[in-house]
């Protein structure tokens, strides 16, 4: 009894020496990276899935299927048409929106930011209540049925270009600008427009790309106005080809995707994934820099 | 400053005049507003009228009953009509179990992360797990039904552990529970961002302090870090409360079929089947600004309670 007592308090003393901390933490961090071992596997096995089976192929080898890992289900993707269609329209279409929503939106910031602005707080007051409410589905689906949007272009590039949040956290952010620089600018004769574009704009470089990425992220992933406003297949956006040939059950295997092969198809569907994704890998690692940063400014009152 | 004071006083006329280039400035952003946003409330007339097919909205006439007048003709059905309660209980039985299990995971993150010891490993997990909030549904989706086929590797783990294969796409209960999961796995890693800051926030001597008292890690968690978060933690939650009568139309449209409309069907991929597909724009219509008004109220409900608390409100 005295004997284990002892080896025990051994044990502590020299787990103690070697890992300078308790058994108690010892076993608290071990379960701690053991959890984390297994949340990191639960967040990535869906995009190894994706990876892995766009990498398979079945290949006949005496007339039975065999599995064989290559790169045929990309050449397939990057040799259709709609895919490739839709992947170059959804880059200009998130390039102009991105462009458009970032002039209208500084343009509003920067009077904004101006505290003796006259009617600022109505002018504020209209911006937040879009924020709040809105007619609906409905409504909006008949507008742009009225205004005739429908499988036009503009349909992409302008809905949301106007986005109230941004327009209050850009506000936000040139009201941290110090007076001074613009007063400097506006004593050596610029004009509010010469300001906004040579002062201003060159300042707010941080929250310019944080909504820019907001703005950008939100375009290439926008699949209900393809799916709502545009019937010609040659203007779909890459969701609303991946929706086709993901989810809709009655065009699978429509768009080139011809599977004389068994099981082609499934890796087929995983490399359009993967093409898909890529571009939102690419911005990666701004995403992180800049959409803390402004997920942060958001909750900050303005 | 006394150049601002002669600015409040300038008349209006001489100050737009003066200040021309600043208006000029907010105009697009107050057209395309006034297009895109305020229009559309016009349109909200039509849960008010009775739809008339071949005209427009503005030539509809108010909604009559036996030939009187009864504006609230489309609510009242609403109200009494056995569908539209079950896709309101669907809506909220889904967005209640969203918040009731994927609220905490963020939190559980963040404490826990905050032990980690390594800090490579904790990089690592932020990376991966901000990936999936930047995923759209269309493809979550179209990966979750190629990943739940029969006979994939998932397929053979569910096997293993309940001993048949699970179909998460045809059983409605099943359906809901991958609803409520594939959430949790889209935006969890995302949601640990604001309580990480706050965390970031607390002061490194609190834990020094505590140490040297003989406090353990259970004890440090308790004491230091979930109070350090706990203002976030109650904004965060008073602001999800207001988001209950919306389930989530873009998850939930790219993933149900008609095998589970008995509980996945919500009220918004209900109102667009109505309005856009079925072209009953009067009563969607009305659907519509039935759950906006109760998002609405829940919205300044909320914003009220923040600021009371003395927190950061969102306006």
């Amino acid at each position: 009894m005295v004997n284990t007592v002892s080896r025990e308090k051994r044990l502590k003393k020299w787990l103690k020496r070697y890992f300078g901390m308790s058994v108690g933490s010892i076993v608290f961090n071990a379960v701690n990276y053991l959890l984390f071992l297994g949340f990191a596997f639960c967040m990535f096995y869906p995009f190894w899935y994706v990876v892995s089976h766009s990498l398979r192929s079945y290949t006949l080898i005496d007339d039975v299927p065999r599995l064989v890992y290559s790169f045929k289900a990309y050449v397939i993707v990057f040799g259709n048409s709609g895919l490739v269609t839709s992947f170059l329209l959804s880059v200009g279409v998130v390039l102009a929106h991105v462009v458009l929503h970032i002039i209208v939106t500084m343009l509003a910031a920067y009077p904004l930011s101006k505290r003796d602005l006259r009617g600022r707080t109505g002018i504020l007051l209209f911006i937040t209540f879009t924020m709040l409410f809105s007619g609906g589905l409905i409504p909006f689906y008949l507008l742009i049925r009225d205004i005739g949007l429908r499988d036009n272009i503009l349909v992409y590039i302008l809905p949301g270009v106007a986005s109230g949040y941004n327009v209050i956290i850009a506000k936000n952010f040139v009201q941290s600008i110090p007076d001074s620089l613009t007063e400097a600018a506006k004593i050596d004769g610029a004009g509010e427009f010469t300001t906004l574009v040579r002062i201003v704009f060159p300042l707010s470089m941080p929250i310019i790309a944080t909504v820019a990425l907001w703005a950008g992220v939100g375009k290439w992933n926008d699949w209900m106005t393809g799916m709502l406003y545009v019937t010609d297949p040659d203007m779909r956006m890459i969701q609303n080809f991946l929706r086709s040939i993901l989810i809709s059950a009655s065009s699978t295997g429509q768009g080139g995707v011809d599977s004389d092969v068994m099981s082609m198809a499934e890796g087929v569907k995983m490399a359009a994934v993967v093409v898909s994704i890529i571009p939102i890998l690419l911005v990666y690692p701004f995403l992180q820099k800049y959409f803390v940063k402004g997920v942060l400014l958001g909750s900050v009152k303005g | 400053m006394a150049e601002r004071m002669t600015c409040r006083k300038m008349p209006l006329a001489r100050y737009l005049k003066r200040n021309k280039a600043l208006y000029l400035m907010l105009l697009p952003l107050i057209a395309l507003l006034l297009i895109f946003n305020y229009y559309p409330m016009l349109g909200l007339q039509m849960a008010f009228k009775d739809m008339e097919y071949g005209s427009t909205m503005w030539r509809w006439h108010w909604a009559t009953t036996d030939g009187s007048l009864d504006l609230f003709k489309h609510f009242k059905y609403l109200m009494g009509d056995k569908e539209f309660f079950l896709k309101f209980l669907n809506t909220l039985r889904i967005s209640c179990l969203k918040l009731l299990c994927g609220f905490p995971v963020p939190i559980l993150i963040t404490v826990l992360l905050n032990e980690m010891t390594s800090l490579r490993v904790k990089k690592g997990v932020q990376i991966i797990s901000y990936l999936p909030y930047f995923i759209s549904w269309v493809i979550i989706s179209g990966i979750l039904i190629s990943m739940t086929a029969s006979g994939t590797g998932f397929q053979n783990f569910c096997k293993a552990i309940f001993g048949k294969e699970l179909y998460f796409f045809s059983d409605d209960k099943l359906f809901i529970v991958m609803v409520v999961l594939s959430d949790i796995w889209k935006n969890c890693g995302w949601g640990t961002i604001i309580y990480l800051a706050a965390v970031n926030g607390i002061s490194p001597e609190l834990y020094e302090a505590a140490t040297i008292d003989g406090a353990n890690r259970f004890q440090r968690i308790w004491f230091i870090t979930l109070p350090g978060i706990l203002p976030a933690i109650s904004i965060n939650l008073i602001l999800s409360l207001s988001g209950l009568v919306y389930g989530g139309f873009d998850q939930i449209f790219n993933m149900y079929n008609k095998g589970v409309y008995g509980m996945g069907d919500i009220l918004e991929t209900w109102i667009f089947r109505q309005g856009v597909t079925g072209g009953k724009y009067d009563v969607s219509t009305a659907m519509g600004l039935f759950n906006s008004s109760i998002s609405l109220v829940l919205v300044l409900i909320a914003n009220f309670v923040t600021k009371k608390l003395g927190g950061t409100a969102i306006w």
